[in-house]
């Protein structure tokens, strides 16, 4: 393992996900089932708009999965994980982390139920090529040094034909350009100090903090390019469900007096996270 | 808003990064500033909300002025980054980045929804 990922490692252990004000803080003692219900409270109404009936069913392929194989690459607290395996599908989930794995099995067990939960660096996958049917991350990889390897191996183990899907943060985003590259880079001078990498793993993940060893937002075109290449079909779409509470950030009030239908437009272009899909080839 | 985004570091944070920074430094406030050669401000924040006043009375007494900010980032105070701070300040202040945005969202919006319905996006 690297230097740079042993850092991203120790960093994410200090200050696992945990959904609280700060990174690695938490109201409930950790892996009580008090905790899990916060994290997953909060982390489901940040992204309510991609819920329908179940979470996140407007963007998992869960009923095609049912019975099938399937792999998280960053599990963090596993509410996604936890979330395919009621659906019934045969779930492994992987994290650098070390606490995010022991976070993750407390909670299968907990709830009853059954997963292959390791320890593993998601550019260096323990798991034979395609011996998986679907194989998803969520809000991961953009913290991995090399995000272009870390897509091929995802790739690689989903069998061909199998389904993937990506979420990353977007550089092109009103989070990225106001609160990274305006306020932090501009109006506090961090712009001076930083060059681009620097400024967005300083604020692009725990700014209230110091930042963290590495967080480096794409493009759309950056994205599907790299997909392409490892070969996969891709279909690219912008999550804007971070608008609102970037609106507020910039005039109080802002977020909440424009009318949804308005905000659309914007949040479709401009959002904080890319979702790309589709297969492999 | 304008303090949740400056996200000032509290006191004792500023302490141990002075003590890291500069071992043999003393600390005290304004007034035992006054006469020393070289003096360092400890901005809380990134760039001084509210320093201006000590500033202005340091440099007239001619001492050699840093600042060691919140951000962990240290420079000397000179005329040129005095400006930029000026500037900034009022901008943070004022919300006037935020005002221009705010005008350019509205400006804008009819012709993003304009070219999503010709688009068949809803």
């Amino acid at each position: 393992m690297s230097d740079a990922t042993k850092d991203v490692q120790r960093w994410w252990a200090e200050h696992p996900m945990t959904y609280g004000d700060v990174h690695g803080e938490s109201r409930d003692e950790l892996g009580s089932p008090s905790f899990f219900a916060d994290v997953d409270s909060t982390f489901l109404d940040w992204n309510r708009p991609l819920h329908d009936a179940r979470p996140f069913g407007r963007l998992f392929p869960y009923d095609e999965h049912r019975g099938a194989r399937v792999l998280e690459v960053g599990c963090g607290m596993g509410t996604m994980a936890s979330l395919w395996a009621r659906e019934g599908a045969k779930v492994t989930a992987v994290d650098l982390n070390p606490t995010a794995v022991s976070q993750t099995r407390r909670r299968f067990e907990l709830l009853g139920l059954e997963g292959d939960i390791r320890e593993a660096d998601g550019r260096e996958l323990p798991f034979d090529d395609g011996a998986f049917d679907y194989v998803w991350s969520w809000g991961v990889l953009h913290h991995s040094p090399d995000l272009g390897r870390s897509l091929r191996e995802l790739l690689r183990v989903v069998r061909p034909g199998g389904g993937y899907g990506v979420m990353v943060y977007h550089r092109r985003s009103f989070l990225h350009a106001y609160m990274t590259r305006y306020v932090e880079g501009f109006l506090h001078l961090e712009g001076r100090f930083l060059d681009d990498l620097a400024l967005a793993s300083r604020y692009g993940d725990a700014a209230r903090e110091e930042g963290n060893p590495h967080t480096w937002p794409v493009t759309k075109r950056e994205l599907r390019a790299m997909l392409e290449a490892a070969g996969a079909d891709v279909d690219v779409r912008v999550l804007g469900t971070d608008l609102d509470s970037v609106l507020r950030l910039m005039l109080p009030g802002l977020g909440d007096l424009l009318p949804a239908a308005l905000k659309k437009p914007w949040a479709r272009r401009f959002g904080w996270s890319l979702w790309a899909h589709g297969r492999r080839r | 808003m304008v303090e949740f985004k400056a996200n000032p570091r509290d006191a004792a944070y500023m302490r141990a990064l002075f003590a890291e920074r500069y071992p043999e430094g003393t600390i005290g406030d304004a007034a035992a500033a006054a006469g020393a050669e070289r003096v360092v401000l400890l901005y809380g924040d990134a760039i001084g909300l509210g320093w201006a006043p000590v500033e202005r009375g340091l440099l007239r007494g001619g001492a050699e002025v840093r600042v060691l900010n919140g951000r962990r980032r240290d420079f000397a105070l000179d005329r040129a980054t005095r400006l930029r701070l000026r500037l900034r300040r009022a901008a943070e202040r004022s919300l006037a980045g935020e005002a221009v945005f705010t005008i350019a969202f509205v400006a804008a919006t009819p012709f993003l929804l304009a070219f999503d319905l010709l688009r068949g996006r809803r």
